[in-house]
């Protein structure tokens, strides 16, 4: 039973970590209607720049806000200079570009930094735990603190501030929020600083949680969470988060605990081939 | 005389070979209600486009509230106190019908980031929407999905939206198409106490019956050209006029 519910709670914790991975990629979605498909590269980049802040200053946090700052930049300049000249042509266009900057940004990783797996040796600033005879190491208390405090925020941003209104009226209509005195490209461009730091906080969540840190790291990430964001509806950010969560928990209870010979990525594939046949809005989406 | 509120100077916007707006001129004065008039295809909505900003014009100026805003981005054109309506209704479906307001009234706190993510929707700015939906006879529907409304409803919406951002200026883009009849004269009534506000008008309208009565002057279009400018009665008169509309020999009434 302990076995379980330490299953259970890694579970969630990797699903925590999907899901602010997969947070951009919704955002990014539901206001441009864009596959980013480089953002698994952000996120990449995000754990490269955390690793280098925190060696440089020896404090995670300094590490965490400098990974942010870095990734929004990086996400405004993508938005800016590839995407928004390309909203004219048909989605694919863009989804082509986005494959081609997520190539692009995991080369440059793996020229500035080698071609080798770095490690990340900081410990989370949480206190381990253990809640009725099961152990809740640090490292998952901090990415479930983490997790909670960020979706907060969203949720807390997108439903009770003017910047969410605003954020809404643009991803249902760009012209028209622009003709009720919004300047929907700063709104566009703000959703990507948004998603892209969440994004940074993944990498480097996912660097520690694993001590690893390296260039393809986004590999499969970039594709596991289009499939979630199928499952979850698409530009549904309660799908997303919800989707994230059970394929976290599926995987590792499936594969982990009941020991099912299959590939782990496998898992989400099948639960978007299961989402397509029968239910193509995904959990959350609506027709 | 009366103060001139927007002055549009030789447009012309021309796509490709396409010459949309050709060189059209006129001013539009404070408290005026303007009708812009003419044929299906005459650039009637290409100028809304040009004087909201959405395009930039190929040649010509305009000059909206002492300052000149050709090329301006919509959203600073809506800073300025110029708001519009859209010929095939946009509202922002998922959202209530008082937050389609609410998003309208921020414009003064989008300029700046900072200024819109601290003060969320404040009871002044909820106050201020829920006036503008009592003004244009929504106010019942405040809570109900905007994608859920009938297409009358949908129209005195977007006037709210556009009352919300222009304090200067609307602009109407067929607001009474599709409408039934007995929609059309509160509509007409609305428009009218819109003016009595100090809020002028630019109106494009299909239904001439409307747009005659509604207007204080008429500017007609064809081709992407002024053919006519004046009061309602003289431009119903204007043989030119009647020609657009009904073709050469065309009958001396314009319907």
């Amino acid at each position: 039973m302990h076995l379980f519910l330490e299953q259970l709670l890694n579970g969630v914790a990797i699903g925590s970590i999907y899901a602010l991975v997969t947070l951009g990629l919704t955002l990014v979605y539901g206001i441009l209607r864009i596959l980013h498909v480089a953002h698994a590269a952000v996120y990449t980049v995000g754990a490269y720049l955390g690793l280098l802040f925190f060696k440089m200053s020896g404090s995670l946090l300094v590490g965490c806000a400098g990974a942010m700052a870095g990734c929004a930049v990086l996400g405004i300049a993508i938005e800016r200079l590839v995407y928004f000249p390309l909203l004219k042509y048909p989605p694919y266009v863009p989804l082509i570009a986005s494959i081609a900057i997520l190539l692009a940004l995991e080369e440059v990783c793996r020229l500035v930094a080698g071609p080798y797996i770095l490690t990340f040796p900081a410990e989370l600033p949480f206190p381990s735990l253990n809640l009725l005879g099961v152990d809740i190491p640090s490292s998952v208390m901090g990415i479930l603190c983490i997790t909670a405090g960020i979706l907060a925020f969203l949720w807390f941003l997108t439903t009770r501030t003017e910047t969410g209104l605003a954020m809404r009226a643009v991803s249902q209509d760009l012209t028209i929020a622009d003709a009720m005195g919004i300047n929907s490209h700063a709104v566009v461009s703000f959703t990507f600083a948004v998603g892209s730091a969440i994004a940074a906080v993944a990498g480097i969540l996912v660097g520690i949680y694993y001590n690893q840190v390296y260039s393809t790291m986004g590999s499969v990430p970039a594709y596991k969470t289009l499939a979630i964001i199928v499952v979850g509806g698409l530009g549904s950010v309660p799908g997303a988060v919800a989707a994230s969560l059970l394929l976290g928990i599926a995987e590792t209870l499936l594969i982990g605990y009941a020991h099912i010979p299959l590939p782990r990525d496998a898992l989400a594939f099948l639960a978007m081939i299961a989402v397509l046949m029968w239910r193509s809005e995904g959990l959350f989406g609506s027709r | 005389m009366k103060k001139v509120l927007l002055s549009v100077r030789d447009l012309a916007k021309h796509f490709g070979g396409l010459r949309a707006v050709d060189g059209v001129s006129f001013d539009l004065h404070e408290r005026e209600i303007l009708g812009l008039l003419g044929p299906n295809g005459a650039g009637k909505t290409v100028c809304f486009n040009l004087i909201s900003g959405v395009y930039t014009p190929t040649a010509g100026e305009i000059h909206f509230a002492g300052i000149r805003s050709d090329g301006l981005p919509p959203h600073r054109m809506a800073a300025l106190g110029l708001g519009r309506t859209f010929q095939i209704v946009k509202p922002f479906s998922n959202l209530t019908v008082l937050d389609n307001v609410i998003v309208a009234c921020g414009v003064d706190r989008y300029r700046s980031l900072a200024r819109s993510f601290g003060g969320w929707t404040g009871a002044a700015v909820r106050k201020k929407a829920v006036e503008l939906l009592e003004r244009v006879g929504l106010a019942d529907e405040a809570d109900r999905k905007a994608g859920l409304l009938p297409l009358g409803h949908l129209r005195r919406l977007e006037i709210a939206r556009a009352l919300a951002v222009g304090y200067r200026l609307i602009l109407l883009d067929e607001s009474f198409s599709g409408l039934r009849e007995e929609e059309i004269a509160p509509l007409m009534d609305l428009v009218a106490r819109i003016r009595q506000d100090g809020i002028s008008v630019l109106l494009i309208e299909h239904n001439m019956r409307v747009a005659m009565k509604l207007s204080d002057r008429i500017v007609v279009l064809d081709h992407g050209r002024k053919i006519a400018e004046g009061l309602p009665g003289e431009v119903a008169r204007d043989p030119l006029v009647i020609e657009a509309y009904l073709g050469r020999g065309g009958s001396s009434r314009v319907a």
